[in-house]
Parts: C-alpha cells; structure tokens; sequence
C-alpha cells in the first residue's frame, strides 16, 4: 500500500507540473466564467443555462485533463527508461501501475475541485447577486459562499445539489481515468488517447447502441411477420447487444444533472454507484494483466 | 554582434505597414458590414432530434440551451424570413426533445408562434408535447388556455386547457376563476390583462429585461381593446335608444360606465414604474395576486383613463368615431389613435394636394373635391366631424389643410402607439 501511495504522490506531483494541465484548467474556468455572459443572450432560463454550461464544463475538462495527461503517463516512464529503476526494486507491477492510476485520479478530482469552486462562485455571483450590493461586496460574497459550498453541500438554495452532481461526476471520472491508463499501458499517447476519446463516446452513447439493437430486432420481426415465420436474428443485433454490455453506461452518472436542475433532491440508484466502482476495478485489472504481460525490452 | 539600427528601422516601418493596412482594410470590412442589409440565414443543419441526441454525447441539456438561444435569434429575425414560425417550430421540436422539462422553451413557442404568428396547429402540438412531458406543471396549459381563449376564441379548448391547469397545486388562483369565464364564454379581457399583467410583473421580478417589450406591448394592446370594447357596447347601446351614436362625455353624463369593471390604469403604471425601480424584489407571488385584484374596480363613475404607457394629457381618454361603422376597429378608438388616424388620412390628401399641384404648375387648389378623387376620402373631409368634434375645411390661400379641432394636423407629434 505505501509503494502505491509513493508512486501516486509522485504522479500527482509530475502531472502537475504538466503545462497542458493549466491551458485546460484555464480554458475551463474562462468557459464557465462564460456561461453567465452566454446567459444574458437568452430571454429566460438563465440560471438553467448557467448551470448546465458549468457541469458540462467541468465534467468535459475533466475528461481532457484524464485523456490528456492519462495517456502519457506510462509510456513516459518506458520512453525515458525510468521503469528500469521502479521495477528493480520491490514494487510489483500492478502496485506501479495502481499508483498511476491513482495519482492521476488525484490530480483529475484536485482540478475539478478547482473548477467546481469556480463554478459555484459564478452561480452565487450571477444568481444570488443582490442588485444593492457594490461589484467587490458581490465578488467577495461570492468566493465566500462559494468555499462554504465546497463543504457544506446544502448550505445554499440556488447550490444545493451542484457538490453532489460533482461527487458523481467524479465517479464517472475514474472510469475514463482507468481507460486512459489501460491504453497507455500498451499503446502509443497518440493512438491511447483516440481509444479513449472513443471509448468515452461510446459509453455516452451507450443507450443509444441499446436502442439500435431494439430497431435491429424490430426490424427483424417486421420482416419475419410478413413471411410467417421465426425472426432471423441478424449478427449486427448480437454485436450491439456485446457492446452495450461491455462498454461502459457512462449516461447514468449524467442524469443527475437534469435532477440538479429541475428537482428539489438529486437521486441515484445505489446500483449505478457499485457499477461504477466494479467496472473500473474491472478495467484496472485488465491494465495490470497486460502491464505484467509486457515486455519492457 | 549588434545588429544594424536599420534593420530594425525596418522590421518596425514593415509591421506598421503590414499592420496599418490590414486595419485599414478592416475598417472598410466594419463600413460593409455595418450598413449593408442583410438577411438572416439559417445555415444549421438540424435533420431531427435523434442526429442531435446521437451526436450531443450525453451533454444533451447544453446542446438544448445552445439552440434555445439560436431560436431565440430565429424569433428575433422572424421579420426578414417567411418561414420563421416553421424554423422555430424545427428548433423547438429539438430542444424539447433534447430537454424534455425545458418549461421556458415551451411557453416561449407558445407565445412565438402562436401570438405573433397565429399558428394554432403549432401552438396545439406544443401544448400537447408539454403535457405529455410534464403533466404535473400548469405552466405550459395554462398558455394553452390563454391562447385558445384570447386568439383563438375555442372557450372549449381554453377551458380543458384551464382544467390541465388546475390541477397543478401550484397554479395561481386567478386560473382557477378562468374556467367558469370560459364555461360562460365571457371575460375574454379580463382574462388576458390578467395574464400580460401578471407575466409582466414576473418578469419584473425576475429582472428579464428581454421580456420586457414584449409583455408591455401586450399588457397595453389588452387594456385598450378591454376599454374599446366596453365604449363600444355602450355606444351602439345609446344608439338603438336614441337613433344617435353619443360622444364618450354624453356617455359619462348619462352615467353608462357606473359600476363597469376596468383597470385602473393610473394603478398600473404607478405599480410597474415603482417595481422596476425597486429591481422587482416586491413583487413576490402572493403581492402579484393581490396587485392583479387591487387593479381591476368596478366603482368608475365616468370612462377611466386609457392605456397606461401611451396616454398623455395631450390625448386623454377614448372616443367615439362614428366616420367608421360599428364593426370597424376605428369606431371606438383612444384618443392617441384617433390623432395618429387623421394623420395618417390628412396626410394622403396633402400628397394629393400636392400632385394637384404639381400637374397644374403651382396652382393651388380651391376645394377639396378638385384633388380628392377617392369618393370616401372626400367624404371623411366634407360629410363628418372628426373624432373630437371638429370640422374640416381646405385653407386655399395657404393651400393647407385646416382643423377646427387640431389646427397643425399634420405636423403635430403623436405620442408612440405600441
């Protein structure tokens, strides 16, 4: 367990000092900055767009910040033959690679706390904001409410379930963090950080691969109904079947963003949550198989 | 090694040249684009909600308020294209499919294409879409029974509409008092200066400045055509008795307006101007329940002031125009509008006039009858008296047209009717 949190501190440390991180992280905290000046171009709803540009912001950025950084982490270590040293030692394979894995989780959740507290300044500033107030008083109250939030999850009305959407969001994180580290224990950045970008697609999509093979089979019994006789099941149908069992149902984290916005309370079916955490113990699994598998030569 | 002062002299002279033309040619690319007309296009390609959903990747809300603003700019352009009712429809089918609780997206067709364009199909899709979305919301029936009501006149529709309504708890108690006016067919003003008041007055609150000419565009039209109409009842009323359609003061006399509901427009304004000074934070719900009941009386002893945003003292109150039959929106019109009206109609025969003129070298003409040649036009200037009792007479020695009531006609300044 030490081995693993060493390498994860210094994961953390390394990823941090990555420039790439910081041109993300900015990008992100100028478009959630954004959402209130896109809000004064609608004629109402403006606290909904508000809040659905920042939790899609900070949810996308985090998946850049894990494709992005993720993808490089073991192949740099091979490139610059500093595995060599690591694994000389007694540190397993699988302890190296957990400690990747959660160095990178880390510093994936360390930036979306960085934007979440934005995020929730610029709710407090944009939709609490009393019109009395001086700009500097707003400003002020905002970052002061905004770090409250950050521990009290329901201390404000207009913020209440935005920390839990995050809390899922984050979950949803250490799936796509697993992929990047599972593609980057056996591929090139390049090609590791298509895979994951389209394995990100993929399991957004998920319902939708559900629906084709629903069409497919519907189909199928369309056609049979005009012969007389038993569907001929077509393979298309059993790959999508496959597929939308093995990729991951990364929509189910999403919903709770139409929750947080429309209800008073944002719910979860505890199913979701052990899926999310077995599915990624899955993926790491599958990295460390490899990882021991590969020949560092 | 220094490097030689000139070069440098250079590289500064070629930057600013470089960059002083670009700037320059930019300026003329700002003049073009600044007055050149320009129609708006609508290049997205949109095939149909499904394309969008596959292709939105789960951020299905963000893409559905990212085409909420492009509708909301359909909307905006609806006076350069044909087609914007059928655009914004496209666009709202998307949105809601993306985001089915999107409430402001349908309210916002509902008034889009319903009132503005008189789409009642579209506006019966809508309705029925958000029903089936969000049955336990009363916004959406609740605009649905507005606009069958007031543009439509279905008070069968409005009233199971109403009945959607109600049954959310949360519905304002005046939608309650809607379904017996629609069970009686009647109330039709009062039930639309209930709503542009109240959703004005929401608005206020929720400091939507866009919504703001929109709403008080409606909330002004509502209470005029209420006050028409209750003149105009009551003119027709006077001449089945007297044979003699009567002007608003022998009405007032004959006391026909005791005990008629209206709004209390000097209220109103006050109400709105107060509200919007205060940034809305006055107006909660139940202030809004009570200032809807609070503007609205029925101890008028004489015709009330008219609209509250275009009456002035210059043209105060309503006025009976019997130039115009009963059926005619001119017959019983507002001060304001009847002044805008002789305007507009003085202003045709002075151009008249003037083509007389012109064609008979400067001469000017001796009587009306010798440039208008339109039999009614000529009528309007020589058969009535204007709508406040005055005469009209051709002025042939200044060769202008002269009113006994107003007598710079045509030059003087009518207030802005919305």
């Amino acid at each position: 367990m030490r081995e693993i949190l060493a390498i994860a501190k210094n994961t953390f440390k390394e990823a941090i000092r990555n420039r790439i991180l910081y041109v993300i992280l900015i990008f992100a905290l100028l478009l959630i900055m954004f959402s209130g000046v896109l809000s004064e171009l609608t004629i109402s709803s403006r606290d909904q767009i508000i809040k659905d540009m920042g939790f899609a912001a900070i949810n996308l950025f985090g998946v850049a910040i894990a494709v992005f950084v993720g993808v490089s982490l073991v192949y740099n270590e091979l490139e610059k033959k500093t595995i060599y040293t690591i694994v000389s030692k007694p540190i397993g394979r699988w302890q190296f690679l957990l400690g990747k894995y959660f160095g990178l989780l880390l510093t994936v959740w360390v930036n979306m706390l960085v934007m979440t507290y934005f995020f929730l300044v610029s709710l407090h500033f944009n939709i609490e904001a009393d019109p009395d107030s001086s700009l500097l008083q707003v400003l002020g109250g905002s970052l002061g409410k905004g770090f409250v939030n950050l521990f009290a999850w329901g201390a404000f009305e207009a913020t209440r379930n935005v920390m839990f959407v995050i809390a899922i969001s984050c979950l949803e994180l250490a799936i796509i963090t697993a992929f990047a580290i599972l593609f980057s224990s056996f591929s090139t950045p390049t090609l590791s950080m298509f895979l994951t970008v389209f394995t990100f697609v993929a399991g957004r999509s998920n319902e939708h691969i559900v629906r084709f093979a629903d069409h497919i089979m519907n189909n199928a019994h369309k056609i049979a109904a005009t012969g007389d006789t038993v569907p001929d099941v077509p393979f298309a149908y059993y790959f999508a079947e496959v597929a939308a069992h093995i990729m991951p149902n990364l929509g189910a984290f999403h919903r709770t963003v139409a929750q947080a916005i429309y209800e008073d309370k944002v719910q979860i079916w505890p199913g979701t949550l052990i899926y999310g955490v077995i599915y990624t113990a899955g993926i790491l699994c599958l990295s460390i198989l490899i990882f021991n598998r590969r020949n560092f030569k | 090694m220094r490097k030689p002062i000139f070069s440098t002299i250079a590289l500064v002279l070629a930057c600013v040249a470089f960059l002083g033309g670009a700037a320059w040619i930019q300026h003329e690319n700002i003049y073009r684009w600044r007055t050149f007309f320009r129609k708006f296009r609508d290049t997205l390609y949109l095939p149909s909600s499904e394309y969008v959903r596959v292709t939105a990747t789960g951020y299905d809300m963000v893409v559905a308020d990212l085409l909420w603003l492009r509708m909301i700019q359909v909307f905006a352009a609806g006076w350069t294209t044909e087609d914007s009712p059928k655009q914004m429809k496209h666009y709202f089918d998307i949105v809601t499919d993306l985001n089915p609780r999107f409430v402001d997206a349908y309210s916002f067709a509902i008034m889009a294409v319903g009132e503005e364009h008189r789409q009642t199909e579209m506006v019966q899709d809508i309705v029925a879409k958000a029903v089936r979305n969000n049955p336990f919301r009363y916004e959406i029936p609740y605009e649905g029974a507005f606009y069958a009501n007031w543009k439509i006149e279905d008070a069968q529709l409005a009233e199971f509409y109403a009945r959607l309504a109600v049954m959310d708890p949360n519905v304002p108690n005046y939608v309650r008092r809607w379904i017996q006016f629609f069970e009686l067919k009647q109330g039709k003003y009062r039930v639309a200066f209930e709503k542009y008041l109240s959703d004005y007055l929401r608005d206020i609150a929720a400091n939507n400045h866009q919504l703001y000419g929109i709403h008080n565009a409606h909330l002004n039209r509502a209470i005029n055509d209420w006050f028409k109409d209750e003149l105009r009842q009551r003119a027709i009323e006077w001449k089945d008795e007297r044979g003699v359609y009567p002007t608003v003061d022998e009405l007032n006399a004959g006391g026909r307006f005791l005990e008629v509901e209206l709004p209390d427009v000097v209220y109103i304004r006050n109400l709105i101007n107060a509200s919007i000074e205060h940034g809305g934070r006055v107006l909660t719900d139940e202030n809004i329940m009570n200032h809807l009941n609070r503007a609205l009386r029925d101890d008028w002893v004489v015709l009330p002031p008219g609209p509250y945003e275009f009456q002035e003292p210059s043209f105060p109150g309503f006025v009976v125009w019997p130039y115009w039959d009963e059926d005619n929106e001119f017959f019983a019109i507002s001060s304001a509008e009847a002044v805008d009206r002789m305007k507009y109609v003085a202003n045709n025969a002075i151009t008249d006039a003037e083509a007389y003129q012109e064609a008979r070298g400067g001469q000017c003409p001796s009587e009306f009858s010798e440039f208008i040649t339109a039999p009614e036009l000529l009528e309007f200037f020589t058969e009535y008296v204007d709508p406040f009792g005055g005469n009209w007479s051709w002025d042939a020695e200044n060769c202008e047209i002269v009113s006994s009531s107003f007598p710079n006609i045509t030059t003087m300044t009518v207030p802005a009717i919305r």
